[in-house]
């Protein structure tokens, strides 16, 4: 896990259109050295179209996409992650009737065409130990729980070496005790120089985490700037505001607390009780 | 406990080695136990363990499934019959054109079917399996059509080593041949499945956008899967036509396909070796069950399954009831099954002929029709294999030899397995529940 020195990945006006439908909108924006992003934006904002874009799974409709001085927009998938982005997808994508170890080895081995498996196999052995993980390195990776399973997906990561990481919802649906270690794998992780930028809904997560927010609607960026600017930024919080006039107004912390029933104070679910009473 | 198994392996080669001389090495071997009717049925054996352990390799790391398989190898028997009768070229020259070529039409098909997955890949390949037939059936002029072209022998003018002679027709030279191919071609397959190419494989067949994300170069390696197997398959196929020396269209049909699918199934598609051993055994239990049957030696097969599930069931729900075991595993399993295997047949044995007989006597009774003594088994060994590839599919998808293999090579897995997942099962339910 050696230091990745130089970072720079730009997007210049970069449209995608599926049929009638404009995805991706006029995007733009560069990100220089190991910055720490979060990208927000409601349903079918485009998040993960985005994502796609950069890795190549798709290509842009227009636009062109740099990747230290490399345009990576015409390459393939294996290409761009042989480059130095790496993502994950919204659904855990363990290769499940392999072993945590074999996981491991697949993009170690891809990366390089003459590494030798012994050094791979080393490497492999470390990043287990980071993950805490080496008492499964033998176990099918459907034997894993889930949230194991994501976790074993962020250290496959890790043996491509990326300059870049791409996280598409890391905290969705996972234990809080398991989000600590995906919270404090990013922190470390970052912190040795690579590039994050992450998606998520969870939004007290990404405000504490992101260094940098950027924010998507409808395909377009409305937002790009340190999370405190943008919490306040009047487009973002109508973006987020839909129809419900009476709200308007909330920060987006307070939009999503709302938007999150656990998170009610028991005064508010004395309130809602004594509401249904009066109702019923 | 590795040691089990590959020496069993090791001495099961040896023991295929000697066949042919069996008897100037073990001379108090029965008579008429080996003869040349033994030795074809091996050599065809190890054709369809050529054939079921590269199917393996493309279905079972490679999640390709390619019904195609026999029309690559009919492609393979077809370029050097060909090449033959019009360029008089000798065998050796015609089998390697024939496995060249078989991989150009894996290279073309292989591309075609790049962004096919599952069902349609396996239509795509069907389709593409009968355009191969019908063209060979349908020029005549060329390939003799369904009658089918007939190919020189391996050795037209009979082989002399200096030490022995073997005339044109002994089976002696095409069994070692097939032997050495099989041999060769598994070490080789081997190989690159243990190698990145297996690992890469793998990766596809479990989910191929993640390993394009791991930088894996999916069309490169779906391309390359397709050549090689391709290549196997023609050669094996190019070796057969010279040892049958006549081929026809009717070798491609589907119901040969369907029979290479069940040998590889039956011994376990992650595993080239056991679908090589799925391949002779079962060509070897086709050719044996081809004779006829007495009613009553059937009555005391389905009698012998029936009692040995039952017996097997009772002693499970003994154990339970009266001992507290709370299930059998392993070994304990195994032995359980085999002593009740043991005395399933041997009630069968006592059973079997009243029983057979009632149960025609009865059918007599009710239908005026009279059942014959002997069943024609040509169709029913097929009914056979297609229920036990079906049970096997429904109980054993890991295939009946792998699993026994993969016990010997990762001792105490089983268990531990169980005990992870129940582990894992109850921090997913604990997951959940926050």
């Amino acid at each position: 896990m050696k230091k990745s020195s130089e970072i720079h990945l730009e997007l210049r006006h970069v449209f995608k259109n599926f049929g009638g439908l404009q995805a991706v909108q006029d995007v733009s924006f560069e990100i220089n050295g190991p910055e720490l992003i979060g990208l927000i934006g409601p349903n079918g904002a485009g998040k993960t179209t985005l994502t796609n874009l950069i890795d190549g799974a798709l290509n842009p409709t227009s636009g062109t996409i740099y990747f230290n001085k490399k345009r990576i927009d015409g390459l393939k998938s294996y290409q761009v992650a042989r480059v130095g982005v790496g993502r994950t997808f919204q659904v855990t994508r363990a290769f499940r009737r392999m072993t945590v170890l074999e996981n491991m080895m697949v993009p170690g081995l891809a990366l390089h065409a003459t590494a030798h498996r012994r050094d791979v196999e080393k490497k492999a052995w470390e990043v287990l130990e980071f993950l805490t993980f080496e008492h499964l390195a033998n176990d099918y990776a459907r034997s894993l729980s889930g949230g194991q399973q994501k976790l074993m997906e962020l250290g496959r990561l890790l043996m491509l070496d990326p300059k870049i990481i791409i996280l598409d919802e890391p905290f969705a649906g996972v234990h809080p005790k398991l989000m600590e270690k995906i919270y404090e794998y990013i922190t470390t992780v970052n912190a040795q120089g690579k590039a994050f930028i992450i998606i998520s809904h969870d939004m007290d997560t990404i405000f504490t985490l992101s260094k940098r927010l950027l924010v998507l609607n409808f395909g377009e960026l409305i937002a790009d700037g340190v999370p405190r600017e943008v919490r306040h930024n009047p487009t973002v919080v109508e973006a987020y505001l839909g129809e419900e006039d009476d709200e308007y107004g909330l920060s987006i912390e307070e939009l999503a607390a709302k938007a999150q029933p656990e998170q009610i104070s028991q005064g508010q679910v004395a309130q809602i009780e004594q509401e249904g009473k009066d109702n019923g | 406990m590795k040691w089990i198994p590959n020496s069993i392996g090791i001495l099961a080669v040896i023991a295929l080695a000697l066949v042919p001389f069996a008897y100037d090495v073990f001379p108090f071997l029965p008579p008429g136990l080996i003869n040349d009717y033994t030795l074809h049925v091996l050599i065809i054996g190890f054709f369809y363990a050529m054939l079921a352990s590269s199917w393996a390799l493309l279905m079972g790391y490679g999640g390709q499934f390619s019904f195609a398989h026999m029309a690559f190898a009919s492609i393979g028997a077809y370029t050097t019959g060909l090449l033959a009768r019009y360029l008089a070229t000798n065998a050796l020259v015609g089998i390697i054109a024939g496995t060249i070529m078989a991989g150009l039409f894996g290279l073309v098909i292989g591309m075609l079917v790049l962004r096919l997955r599952k069902t349609y890949l396996a239509l795509f390949t069907i389709a593409f399996a009968e355009i191969v037939r019908l063209v060979i059936s349908a020029e005549k002029d060329f390939t003799e059509g369904p009658n089918g072209l007939s190919i020189e022998p391996l050795f037209p003018n009979g082989l002399d080593t200096g030490v022995f002679f073997f005339d044109k027709v002994s089976k002696i030279p095409p069994y070692y041949i097939m032997f050495v191919a099989m041999l060769v071609v598994l070490a080789l397959m081997s190989w690159l499945a243990a190698s990145r190419f297996g690992l890469f494989l793998k990766a596809i067949r479990e989910d191929e956008e993640a390993a394009a994300a791991m930088g894996v170069d999916v069309v490169r390696y779906k391309i390359m899967v397709f050549v090689v197997t391709s290549m196997v398959a023609g050669l094996a196929g190019a070796i057969r036509a010279h040892y049958v020396t006549v081929i026809a269209p009717n070798d491609m049909i589907i119901l040969w396909m369907s029979i290479v699918i069940t040998m590889a199934v039956l011994g376990g598609i992650e595993s080239l070796t056991a679908s090589a051993i799925g391949g002779i055994v079962v060509f070897w239990a086709l050719e044996y069950l081809r004779a006829d049957f007495a009613l009553t030696t059937i009555g005391a097969a389905i009698l012998a399954l029936i009692l040995t599930v039952g017996v097997f069931q009772l002693v499970r729900y003994g154990a339970k009831r009266f001992f507290g075991v709370k299930s059998l595993k392993g070994v304990r399993n195994a032995v359980t099954g085999i002593i009740s295997f043991v005395l399933a047949l041997l009630v069968a044995q006592l059973l079997s002929v009243p029983v057979t007989t009632g149960i025609t006597n009865a059918i007599y009774d009710l239908t005026g029709y009279i059942v014959p003594g002997t069943v024609d088994m040509s169709a029913w060994r097929l009914v056979f294999f297609g229920l036990v590839l079906m049970l096997t599919l429904r109980f054993y998808q890991n295939g009946l030899l792998y699993p026994i293999i993969q016990y010997f090579y990762r001792p105490g897995n089983l268990g531990e397995t169980v005990a992870k997942r129940d582990a894992a099962g109850q921090m997913a339910e604990a997951e959940a529940g926050s």
